[in-house]
């Protein structure tokens, strides 16, 4: 079932051109040029309940606006979106109901007061009733921790506790869809382990849909089973992380030593240097696997050691992005 | 409803984290009481009425002035603007409640702190130096209230109508000061419009403005008699009306033009 379905959406900005210098600055108080820019373009796809999606791109490719729009805060200039078979444009208060959001960068907690006020509040807008907040408060506690600081002022939280609790408000009324907007940003290590623990436990545990934007690779490659990237406003690629590896880097790399130098070739490898008793293949993973390929050399020389690479994941994203510029780039392919 | 009655009550405990805001506020508010009510006595200069207004009901007139323009201090116009400019309008936003009753929550949170806080200790200081200003009668207290709650809903949604403006020009400046003073003038909060040239009189009367001081402050020291006061709160009630539908017009158009700021 689909929780979420955006068809054709389009976002369409006034930019006001601004000129140069002094001249310029007193030019634009008279006549103005006026820009308009999409900042998203014609996009559409459909999210399936309990999914958890990774909504990449680089920096002003989009993302925040079509989060913007899909929680109704912000007014598409054309297109649809569907949430729940709800258009948030048209009754945002009952599709908000269902959402929740975390923004890495921005807290909905109140700084003066105590963690577990700020509870007490999302308690009341969203109309909980007692025996459901207990139990939710009970489980959230479980997953996050975070009875230790719910009575310290939230303005004495560290950054790792303030985004649990910023994630415990976002998931109080139960929501069945989650936004979650950098959330791991600026976490050091261990916090931004357990925050992604945390959002798989919540996913396994109620089912939620998330929506995740991140710049954090990890986080992608730790939570998510399906990827969308956009970029100039349109998605560029769409499909799970392994697929998108295979079509951009369907090479690995195998490292093999030897016990004595060998200049051993493969039909199906191809052998990419041979440096004393160490060898570097490269090859197609649809065309041989990586145990064929060791078990074939082995035939030929006793093998000590052996080492796979995968292309890296920054590298693949990397030439997604350039390819949605139309820029030919091979850093991943080599 | 529990929500916002919340609400305000959160806005009340976070008050009290401040403290010293308090103390220069009454500071302030202390002295432009007394200046304006050593004005007032240097005018009167002994006479004993002037305009059928008595030389203390005046000074009652400037004290409850002073103490209800610090009940009337409207945040939802900063508030809308800075929540516009630094982007978090989004997180109000993204709650099922409406962003306005969450905004006029906050400002009726501020006014009961500024009761306790502010108002009260003025109307001591305002005591011991002038005598308490008491109102003409209890039933004119009683009307100065309804007045003084109506004129609160009119100053507010003026407040919010500016506000709103920041969803579409993002900064606005000292807009806010200006209106401000504008206001205090022309709502006969400093000077009554009684002692205003008749002309202009006749058309600061017709305007908004007069019911949210004037109109209560003049009941409060009993100007009106009780068929003037029936009618001016009736044409009170009839702005508030239309203020309201304008306010509910422009926000249905301020929320399809919303901008959020940053990533």
């Amino acid at each position: 079932m689909n929780i979420i379905e955006v068809s054709h959406l389009v976002k369409e900005y006034k930019k006001v051109k601004k000129d140069k210098g002094l001249k310029g600055a007193v030019k634009n108080l008279f006549v103005q040029d006026v820009e308009y820019v999409r900042a998203v373009n014609d996009i559409s796809f459909e999210i399936e309940k309990g999914d958890i999606v990774a909504y990449i791109g680089p920096n002003g490719a989009g993302k925040s606006t079509t989060v913007k729009m899909l929680s109704g805060i912000m007014q598409p200039t054309s297109g649809e979106i569907l949430i729940n078979g709800i258009s948030p444009q048209k009754e945002r208060k009952r599709v908000v109901k269902n959402l929740g959001v975390v923004f890495g960068q921005r807290s909905q907690l109140n700084w003066n007061l105590r963690l577990g006020e700020t509870f007490d509040l999302l308690k009341r807008i969203y109309q909980i009733d007692d025996a459901l907040y207990e139990k939710n408060i009970e489980m959230l506690d479980e997953i996050f921790k975070i009875s230790e600081f719910i009575d310290t002022p939230v303005r004495q939280l560290s950054l790792g506790q303030r985004m649990r609790g910023d994630l415990v408000a976002a998931m109080l009324h139960s929501p069945e869809i989650l936004f979650l907007d950098e959330p791991t940003i600026g976490l050091d290590v261990e916090a931004k382990y357990s925050v992604r623990k945390f959002i798989k436990e919540i996913n396994e545990r109620s089912k939620t849909t998330i929506i995740l934007t991140t710049h954090d690779l990890g986080d992608v490659q730790e939570l998510c089973r399906r990827l969308i990237i956009i970029n100039d406003g349109k998605i560029i690629e769409d499909g799970s992380l392994d697929e998108l590896v295979d079509r951009i880097a369907p090479y690995r790399q195998l490292v093999i030593d030897f016990y004595r130098p060998a200049m051993i070739r493969h039909p199906k490898a191809e052998l990419v240097s041979v440096e004393e008793a160490r060898a570097v293949y490269k090859f197609r993973k649809d065309e041989i696997t990586a145990a064929q390929l060791i078990e074939d050399i082995s035939h030929t020389a006793p093998i000590k050691e052996v080492g796979l690479q995968e292309a890296k994941i920054d590298d693949i994203i990397r030439t997604a992005y350039q390819q949605g510029r139309g820029a030919e780039d091979s850093t991943a392919r080599q | 409803m529990k929500a916002y009655l919340f609400i305000v009550k959160i806005r009340i405990q976070s008050a009290l984290a401040y403290r010293f805001n308090v103390i220069s506020a009454i500071l302030v508010q202390c002295l432009f009481m007394f200046a304006m009510a050593c004005f007032w006595k240097a005018a009167y200069g002994g006479a004993g009425a002037v305009l059928g207004v008595g030389e203390q009901d005046m000074i009652t007139y400037t004290i409850i002035s002073v103490i209800m323009g610090n009940l009337l201090t409207m945040g939802v116009e900063g508030r809308i603007e800075s929540s516009v400019r630094s982007g978090s309008v989004a997180l109000d936003m993204l709650k099922p409640v409406n962003i306005y009753g969450i905004y006029l929550a906050e400002d009726l949170g501020d006014m009961v702190v500024a009761f306790f806080q502010i108002a009260v200790p003025l109307l001591i200081l305002g005591t011991v130096m002038f005598g308490l200003p008491v109102p003409a009668s209890t039933v004119h207290f009683i009307l100065f209230l309804l007045s003084f709650s109506i004129g609160y809903l009119i100053n507010w949604i003026l407040a919010a109508l500016l506000g709103m403006c920041a969803f579409k020009v993002i900064s606005m400046g000292p807009v806010r000061n200006v209106k401000g003073f504008i206001m205090k003038l022309l709502s006969g909060s400093v000077i009554p419009l009684w002692f205003f040239p008749k002309g202009l009189r006749a058309v600061l009367e017709v305007l908004p403005f007069v019911n949210i001081y004037q109109l209560p402050l003049g009941i409060y020291i009993g100007r009106y008699t009780y068929g003037e006061m029936l009618l001016r709160i009736v044409f009170q009630l009839l702005w508030c009306a239309a203020l309201w539908l304008i306010f509910i017009t422009v926000q249905k158009k301020a929320a399809a033009s919303v901008l959020i700021q940053g990533g």
